[in-house]
């Protein structure tokens, strides 16, 4: 019989019933030329996999974190799970090797183990659906401190911080809310006074949905549950994973308005 | 963790091998894998458990690749060395790192159908109809470009023989 390199590839691979397997070691046995194009295959084949070798990462794999950490997006909402989210978030985080891999999708109850810039947080005030404009009711301080939110909003990447008058802005994480809207978690230190706050885009702007203030100082005093309201808004607004970087910068180029695919 | 999960990190290895043959560039199929990985953990009810979880990632990484990042992305960029070759002494260009190195080159002037394929099949031992599946594409297609494949990488890599021809048909 003929034997073409489909049919060695065939024998090869064991692809081959016993009555075909049977046909080509008989073809082989009586053509020389088959029998080295099947040996300089196999050579081949041998020199692929030791070129390609299976690398199993030593150590700490960020991306098997990664997959460890997350969570499936809960039908319901809960009250008593978030703590046991938030410690396997920490002892995630605690075994992570500094990021070799962004984590974007690390889940959102987890979003105040990345931020250490604003650590303390003595009371959590809720305020919620207060929007821009009352902020900027608040004299000519807060104008300004409107301006720069927006900007922030408007431009800084996730883990993004920007300074201006000695005020910190640090933006947090983006999801897609389910109403369809683009919202962002924040950080502010303002003066003496330390914001969380959750503002969402809107054809008006950006509108904060969820704020809370708290003195500045005492770090590491952040209280467990003092962004309850924020985390109480960003259930309200759907369970949309964190958005990735390239989503961000998609949107940061176009105006956080065009709608997610 | 989930099945899922577990399966998912323990492929993890060979999704980075695949990636690797796929974009011939260690930077963009570590790219690749995160994203497939990302696009897998949202999309984690599609899977069905008991199902192939190796060839639904596979397929991901397919479509990822195709799609969306390499038109993004210069094309051709060498396989970065280093990354996979790893001997034992820096000063010293042993016979098996050439043969590595020839290897890789070889794979990578391959179409890229062709070297998919001959990752699938003969890097992850895949069968004919798994490889099917996961590219989506006839059986007999599999086979063409198998057999097309190995019978470049056996010229160059098959040893001093003089070239032997599969014209005996």
């Amino acid at each position: 019989m003929e034997l073409n390199d489909e049919m060695l590839c065939a024998y090869i691979d064991g692809e081959l019933d016993d009555r075909q397997r049977q046909q080509v070691e008989d073809g082989l046995a009586a053509d020389a030329g088959a029998r080295l194009r099947l040996a300089r295959m196999r050579e081949a084949d041998a020199q692929l996999r030791a070129a390609f070798p299976l690398v199993t990462t030593a150590g700490d794999d960020p991306l098997a974190a990664l997959i460890a950490g997350h969570r499936a997006a809960p039908v319901a909402t809960q009250t008593t799970e978030p703590a046991a989210a938030a410690a396997t978030a920490a002892a995630t985080a605690a075994s992570m090797p500094p990021p070799a891999v962004r984590t974007p999708t690390a889940t959102r109850r987890s979003w105040r183990r990345r931020t250490p810039l604003l650590t303390a947080l003595a009371a959590g005030i809720g305020a919620i659906s207060v929007s821009v404009a009352l902020l900027l009711s608040g004299g000519d301080r807060s104008g300004q401190a409107d301006a720069v939110l927006s900007a922030a909003l408007d431009q800084l990447p996730s883990g993004g911080e920007r300074v201006e008058g000695g005020d910190h802005t640090r933006l947090v994480l983006s999801f897609k809310a389910d109403d369809g809207r683009w919202c962002r978690v924040f950080e502010q230190k303002v003066a003496n006074e330390q914001r969380d706050g959750l503002a969402c885009h809107d054809s008006q702007g950006w509108q904060v949905v969820a704020l809370e203030t708290g003195a500045a100082g005492e770090p590491g005093m952040k209280p467990a549950g003092a962004s309850a309201s924020i985390d109480a808004m960003m259930d309200r607004l759907g369970n949309a994973p964190v958005a990735e970087a390239d989503t961000e910068q998609r949107l940061i180029s176009q105006g956080w308005s065009e709608p997610a695919r | 963790m989930t099945e899922f999960q577990t399966q998912l990190v323990a492929l993890l290895p060979r999704l980075r091998r695949f990636a690797l043959t796929l974009t011939q560039s260690a930077h963009e199929a570590d790219d690749l894998v995160q994203a497939g990985v990302e696009r897998a953990l949202r999309h984690a009810d599609r899977w069905e458990p008991g199902s192939a979880l190796d060839s639904w990632m596979y397929r991901i990484l397919q479509n990822l690749w195709r799609d969306e990042l390499r038109a993004h992305r210069r094309r051709n960029e060498p396989l970065e060395e280093d990354t996979e070759v790893m001997g034992e002494d820096g000063r010293e260009v042993n016979l098996q790192q050439l043969q590595w190195a020839e290897a890789r080159s070889a794979v990578a002037a391959l179409p890229e159908d062709q070297r998919v394929v001959l990752t699938l099949v003969v890097l992850d031992g895949l069968s004919y109809q798994q490889a099917a599946d996961v590219l989506e594409v006839p059986i007999g297609t599999v086979m063409s470009r198998l057999s097309r494949a190995r019978a470049r990488m056996a010229e160059r890599l098959g040893g001093g023989v003089a070239t032997v021809r599969q014209l005996k048909r």
